[in-house]
């Protein structure tokens, strides 16, 4: 007697054997990528830098070894010396302190954004991809337009006509300017996708379209989506760091990489360095994890 | 093939129309009251209603997009609000000083990116490949700003063998202008070099992984002709449709570096007009950049489909 046979009488229903085995490889397939991952620096080095902003991110006033708010008009724009690691600022700010706190506007705004513009992206990519003809087209046609510009001279030109400075207005921007592009990644897989016979059995199945998408298919396409999200976040970064820099992001009572470096700059002719460039280091290191991160989960999917 | 071009011709059309849409409503719909905006919450009604009836905003939206198209198609794109100057003069001097940096910034990653590409897939999975594409792609996403911070740091007041200033005094010889420019240009090149030297690199992947370079080598060919003969010449086609898009983005990536490098330029004048609430300045920097986007699109497209047998043929087919 096989085992198939066996499985069968024990659970009373052949089919669930089927379904049982699928969900084993997918498993395996999840462990098999889990495995390469932790096997490849890139992944290593990308997630504890990230997670590190991260945490600084929540708990930086915790982490931070003075309070950034502090002032010391008498010792401002040192360079690093005894306490001052990362030297101070013009008025005698701890430059460190302020680092690690400034981690948290960047790494909020840009998850958030990013997060927006994953889920809407994904709704409207999969129905574009599912239903093609004109839903199709109308989507894909938006996202040419919004791709014909920069994205950082779209957020210039929607900040330029919002009075509002508030963390929202420049999270929604970016949402805003991605989710086509999202859109356009989650469509091209689910082009292949819908051809494909599990979709057919599930409507012969009389499957309502909202299951098929998003029971069916999205499980599918999540590896795609995923990288995807990483792509995006790097480059939300880096439109809301050069947005603060040029003074036209969200303006902040409370500590920013990009407003720390646009503010000191004029120093940096002889006054005082690490006041610029400790902020420009944290961003560069930020969009650098990330990136390794993003890198380690591409070739781990796509290969 | 008549029909694909003309069909990409209407969609670059179509495209441009719905960007100009999308500006005019970012620039006049969304801030409510125009005037009231550029003058301020505390301002004068009278002066506000005023205002309204110069810049025309006072009537309905769809006759001032018409007016604003119309104008724009015989190239008035208006007066700047901050500069009282028109506004196609103030984009013609910028572009004036821009060129120079953008041309730098080209000549310099153009070369250098797609020679770093070819090496990196005649070197698959070895080091200088792993070094040179992630190093490459790494550098790509870090912003422009904190390249310029880094450059002027190391090259400017430590070692002190460039200007920080993009700016070069007046009446200066084209060599002291390059030399002010190079810092500039180089932070475009980091964000450059990536993206140019990936699809290089993807491309010649693909072309020595092909029946036909097989073919080539299994006939005795050297491999330095090989190389040369066919991988290449197959694998830059798509090179240089990416290369044609990134010009727009050059564009874009102009904001932050002239005003990193306080270099003036049309970067600088789209981060001007937007500070002041220039929007008829803002919109036609905008639209600007979108048309050269798809222009440079489409000629890529079209040179892409012209130079690929293969393409072409399905494009008949």
């Amino acid at each position: 007697m096989t085992s198939v046979v066996n499985d069968a009488q024990v659970n009373g229903a052949p089919a669930s054997d089927g379904r049982m085995r699928a969900e084993q490889e997918a498993k395996s397939r999840r462990n098999e990528r889990i495995r390469f991952l932790l096997k490849k620096p890139s992944f290593i080095i990308g997630s504890i830098i990230s997670l590190f902003w991260l945490a600084c991110a929540f708990f930086g006033e915790a982490i931070a070894p003075q309070d950034p708010f502090v002032q010391d008009p008498i010792n401002k724009l040192k360079e690093p010396y005894g306490a001052h690691w990362f030297g101070t600022d013009n008025l005698g700010r701890d430059v460190f302190s302020r680092v690690i706190v400034g981690a948290r506007l960047i790494v909020l705004v840009a998850l958030a954004a990013t997060i927006i513009s994953a889920v809407l992206g994904t709704i409207l990519g999969l129905v574009a991809g599912y239903y093609k003809g004109k839903v199709d087209e109308v989507i894909m046609r938006t996202a040419d337009v919004f791709m014909s510009v920069p994205t950082i001279v779209l957020a210039l030109l929607i900040t330029s006509s919002v009075s509002s400075k508030s963390m929202w207005v420049v999270i929604l921007i970016i949402a805003l300017v991605f989710t086509p592009i999202v859109a356009r990644t989650a469509r091209a897989s689910v082009l292949g996708e819908a051809e494909l016979d599990y979709v057919a059995a599930a409507t012969l199945r009389t499957e309502k379209t909202p299951h098929i998408l998003f029971k069916e298919v999205l499980p599918n396409v999540l590896p795609s989506l995923l990288v995807e999200f990483t792509v995006r976040l790097g480059y939300a970064i880096f439109a809301i760091a050069t947005l603060s820099f040029l003074g036209t992001g969200v303006s902040p009572e409370s500590p920013d990489w990009g407003t720390q470096v646009a503010t000191h700059r004029g120093f940096l002719n002889g006054l005082n360095v690490s006041a610029t460039l400790f902020p420009a280091l944290a961003i560069a290191s930020l969009s650098i994890g990330v990136n390794l991160l993003q890198d380690a989960l591409s070739e781990a999917f796509e290969r | 093939m008549t029909r694909f071009l003309l069909r990409r011709f209407l969609l670059a059309i179509f495209t441009l129309f719905a960007l100009s849409v999308l500006i005019f409503f970012a620039t006049h719909v969304l801030p409510g009251d125009v005037a009231k905006k550029i003058l301020g919450n505390f301002a004068d009604a009278d002066a506000i209603k005023q205002l309204n009836k110069e810049l025309g905003t006072d009537r309905p939206i769809p006759v001032q997009y018409a007016n604003w198209l119309g104008d724009a198609a015989r190239g008035d794109l208006g007066q700047s609000l901050i500069y009282q100057e028109s506004v196609t003069s103030k984009i013609g001097t910028a572009l004036g000083s821009s060129w120079k940096l953008a041309l730098l910034a080209f000549v310099m990653v153009v070369p250098t990116s797609i020679f770093g590409g070819v090496v990196a897939a005649l070197r698959r999975g070895k080091p200088s490949d792993k070094i040179i594409t992630i190093g490459s792609l790494s550098a790509a996403v870090i912003p422009e700003f904190v390249w310029a911070v880094v450059f002027i740091v190391v090259f400017g007041v430590r070692l002190k063998w460039l200007p920080v200033s993009a700016r070069a005094p007046d009446g200066a010889n084209v060599f002291t202008q390059l030399k002010h420019l190079i810092l500039p240009a180089l932070c475009l090149v980091m964000v450059l070099f990536g993206y140019i030297a990936r699809i290089t690199r993807a491309g010649v992947v693909e072309a020595l992984d092909a029946d036909y370079t097989r073919t080539a080598r299994l006939k005795g060919l050297s491999n330095r002709m090989v190389i040369n003969k066919h991988v290449l010449r197959n694998a830059l086609t798509p090179t240089i449709a990416v290369t044609a898009t990134q010009i727009g983005y050059l564009l874009g990536g102009l904001v932050a570096v002239e005003s990193a490098f306080g270099y003036n330029g049309f970067g600088l004048l789209l981060l001007e007009s937007v500070k002041g609430k220039d929007f008829p300045l803002t919109q036609a920097c905008v639209m600007f950049i979108g048309v050269v986007y798809v222009i440079t699109t489409l000629l890529a497209d079209v040179i892409y489909t012209l130079l690929n047998p293969r393409i072409r043929q399905a494009v008949l087919a």
